[in-house]
């Protein structure tokens, strides 16, 4: 009986993935999956379903009148909107509103100045929460105070959100990075994947003679160029504590990735815009991306629809498709004499709650449930931080018609990798300072090698405003 | 009659053509006209591409070998419903917000600035050098300067996150004022209000009778920059606003472009959430820019006029 109910709970699941909304991953119809594996997907979910029902129940809201304000983007207009179908008692108490989140310490700062207006709850990721976790800003209600310790610990990577010892967010996603190739192409290339940056090297060269104009990957900011560095353990801003901050890029393993950088510039195995850009989408349509590290969410949120179509028109001859398996993924790449791989991280929000809330139960609640809750999670793209949800997102992977094979275990595996460098942010803004490094790069015509003293010089000034000791051991 | 009419006006403009090639040489013709070209196309093209966009999938935005093509009407139809359909028509929101916001920010700023620059051009009182001078100079100031300041005195009266938080500072507007006494200084004869004020008017009845009707080219070429000015208000809004719901255009603009997929596919995204694309982006900006287009053509004629204002003192 309790087996039947488990294989309908996974039915219903299956389901409901399927008719969510563009951004959602399609799941492969029920005929292509084995009984096993449909049974194991249904224990697996209804096993999470429960666990998190039961951890959320935790949060107690004692003051039913006072409303919350939560900042959100866009993309988590769901999250709201699901929050009051489950709580229909507080539904008129959540009010949101869609900010851009990169104003939220500016803002923050205003409010402090007057005394009021802060939002009660905000979407963003650590690295925004660490700017408005100091003095000056004094923004966020440690959450080791009102969150259960061992519902704390189920919270994969929360050490990004520890300040000073003191829990200040609550993580939503992971966006640990993994190596993408084009499975086809490299089987008729007769090429083979990666397992360490030289054979990526020794690819490039490859690639450069034989396969002129396929790509290996892509530099053209910030992120990306945190992809090469954090992958070698650079330690380019690296928070000793909480007034100390490294920024050493004459150490090896920054001079290592930077020569990486200029041999695949050179022999034209590296383009030069981020993921985002037309020019590099175009690559990937027209079936020229053989290789990239990007983060996980980039599987079904832009490889599925942005680079692989059909998109939402019509679509060039070459373009690879969203069912034909093109999608191979790879663990992070290691340095042959590194014992282990580390990976970047681009990306992987939380949820922050303020110091100033006059409905800490209620505020609680919903950051609560936006980390935990399986049924808004079901067909997510994003790698759940909530350790029993993972599962969720690799059944849902396991089965997706753009894989290979299945990258559950890569994936998995990649969330333990992630760089301790990436992980704890200084409290001020990195991408912006790095792009324009990368960009000065391709204007001044120079090596990465050359341009690597510039991110000293662009990172100092920002940290010591923020307060930080700067220094390069 | 009305032929003979045509083949004279064929016939000078053909001679003004010949005079004018005459002038230049043809090569300078030539010369004119490529430059005068290039410029048109680099002002030009960027709108008609925007133009396009809205009708483009992200599929095929940049992959046509020529960029300026139309789409589909399928996709124009798409971006319409997704813009109209942001956050619930939070779209008409903000465009309702703006229309009031700007409606009621140029007739304050025009109230306040007209009177304050014709009795700067025309009055004699103590001080007026002074206000003159404090005019230019907040003129020159930046509007980021100025931020902090409103925000707080604004708080102080419990007006932010309302509309009085942009439309009060917005009424604020000393640019007009300076123009306005640069019109009147050098347009407004001062034989002509002596005459009105022997004639028993009072100085009420001088400006609303006689300088307000002389001012009219002013009138329309104030207002468009007031409308221009607030329309495209940014940043005193982006600081004063927190609530979605009394965003103005510009700010809501910015969290379509900030907050949505539009820009950045795939990023982080949810279930259920609705999937944003450059078109959509391309469609929200050609929200806020149609309205000026049409503020223009209409009040085109006083814009030119108004803008030759001081330059031939009478």
């Amino acid at each position: 009986m309790k087996r039947a109910l488990l294989l309908l709970a996974a039915v219903v699941l299956a389901g409901c993935s399927s008719t969510t909304g563009s951004a959602a991953p399609k799941v492969t119809p029920a005929p292509a999956q084995t009984p096993a594996s449909v049974s194991t997907a249904a224990a697996v979910q209804s096993a999470v379903a429960a666990a998190a029902s039961a951890n959320i129940e935790t949060a107690k809201v004692t003051d039913t009148t006072d409303p919350i304000t939560v900042w959100i983007d866009q993309a988590r207009q769901p999250v709201v909107d699901g929050f009051k179908k489950k709580y229909p008692q507080y539904a008129s108490l959540v009010t949101s509103t869609v900010v851009d989140r990169e104003t939220f310490p500016a803002k923050d700062l205003l409010f402090n100045n007057t005394g009021s207006g802060w939002p009660d709850v905000v979407f963003a990721e650590p690295r925004l929460v660490g700017r408005v976790a100091d003095a000056q800003h004094s923004f966020p209600l440690d959450l080791s105070t009102v969150v259960p310790a061992d519902m704390l610990k189920q919270y994969a990577g929360a050490d990004n959100c520890v300040f000073d010892g003191k829990v200040y967010c609550l993580r939503n996603d992971l966006a640990q990075m993994v190596t993408y190739y084009n499975a086809p192409l490299f089987t008729q290339f007769g090429y083979t994947v990666p397992k360490t940056f030289e054979d990526m090297q020794a690819l490039s060269d490859q690639v450069a003679k034989d396969h002129p104009g396929y790509y290996l990957g892509t530099l053209g900011d910030g992120w990306t160029w945190l992809s090469f560095m954090e992958a070698s353990g650079c330690p380019y801003a690296a928070s000793k504590s909480s007034t100390t901050l490294m920024v050493n890029v004459a150490d090896p393993t920054c001079t290592r990735a930077a020569q990486l950088i200029d041999h695949m510039v050179a022999n034209k195995t590296l383009w030069n815009t981020d993921y985002f850009t037309a020019s590099w989408v175009q690559i990937a349509n027209n079936n020229k991306l053989l290789m990239l590290i990007a983060p996980i969410w980039a599987a079904l949120g832009t490889f599925k629809g942005t680079y692989y179509c059909p998109c939402t028109g019509a679509t060039t001859k070459t373009t690879p498709t969203i069912t034909d398996k093109f999608l191979g993924v790879a663990a992070p790449l290691k340095w042959a004499a590194d014992a282990t791989a580390q990976t970047a991280a681009m990306g992987g929000s939380a949820w922050t709650i303020s110091k100033h809330t006059k409905n800490q139960g209620l505020a609680v609640l919903f950051a609560e449930y936006a980390t935990q809750d399986p049924d808004l999670w079901n067909g997510s793209s994003n790698f759940a931080s909530w350790i029993p949800l993972q599962p969720v997102f690799n059944a849902v992977v396991a089965n997706d018609p753009i894989f290979a094979s299945d990258p559950s275990a890569v994936f998995d595996q990649a969330g333990t990798e992630i760089s301790p460098v990436g992980d704890a942010w200084p409290r001020f803004d990195l991408i912006a300072p790095l792009t324009t490094v990368v960009k000065d790069m391709y204007s001044k015509k120079q090596t990465m090698v050359a341009t690597l003293p510039e991110v000293t010089s662009a990172l100092t000034p920002l940290a010591k405003a923020q307060g930080y000791t700067v220094v390069n051991k | 009659m009305t032929g003979q009419k045509a083949t004279n006006n064929r016939a000078r403009s053909r001679m003004s053509l010949r005079r004018y090639l005459g002038e230049l040489g043809i090569v300078g013709y030539v010369i004119r006209l490529a430059i005068l070209l290039v410029f048109a196309i680099y002002f030009v093209v960027p709108l008609v591409w925007l133009l396009f966009a809205t009708t483009r999938d992200p599929s095929n935005l940049y992959s046509n070998w020529f960029p300026l093509t139309f789409g589909s009407l399928d996709r124009l139809a798409t971006s319409w419903n997704n813009i109209i359909a942001y956050q619930n028509g939070e779209m008409l929101l903000w465009m309702g917000n703006s229309i009031r916001y700007t409606g009621l920010s140029l007739l304050g700023s025009l109230a306040i600035c007209i009177p304050a620059g014709y009795i700067l051009a025309i009055g004699h009182f103590p001080g007026r050098r002074v206000l003159l001078w404090l005019t230019l100079i907040t003129m020159l100031l930046p509007v980021s300067a100025m931020v902090l300041p409103l925000f707080l005195e604004l708080n102080l009266a419990h007006l932010i996150d309302t509309q009085w938080a942009v439309i009060l500072p917005a009424m604020f507007f000393p640019f007009g004022v300076y123009l306005t006494y640069v019109y009147y200084g050098s347009s407004l004869p001062g034989e002509l209000v002596d005459a009105a004020r022997v004639d028993g008017c009072s100085e009420l009845r001088v400006f609303w009778n006689l300088a307000l009707p002389l001012g009219r080219p002013l009138l329309g070429l104030l207002a468009f920059i007031s409308f221009n000015a607030n329309w495209n208000n940014f940043f005193g809004p982006y600081v004063m606003l927190n609530n979605d719901k009394v965003y103005n255009m510009p700010v809501g603009l910015n969290s379509v472009v900030a907050a949505t997929s539009a820009l950045r596919p795939g990023f982080n995204p949810t279930p259920g959430a609705t999937s944003f694309v450059q078109a959509d982006a391309a469609m929200a900006a050609l929200f806020m820019i149609v309205p000026v287009v049409i503020v223009f053509i209409f009040s085109m004629r006083y814009v030119t006029k108004g803008a030759f204002t001081g330059g031939v003192k009478g």
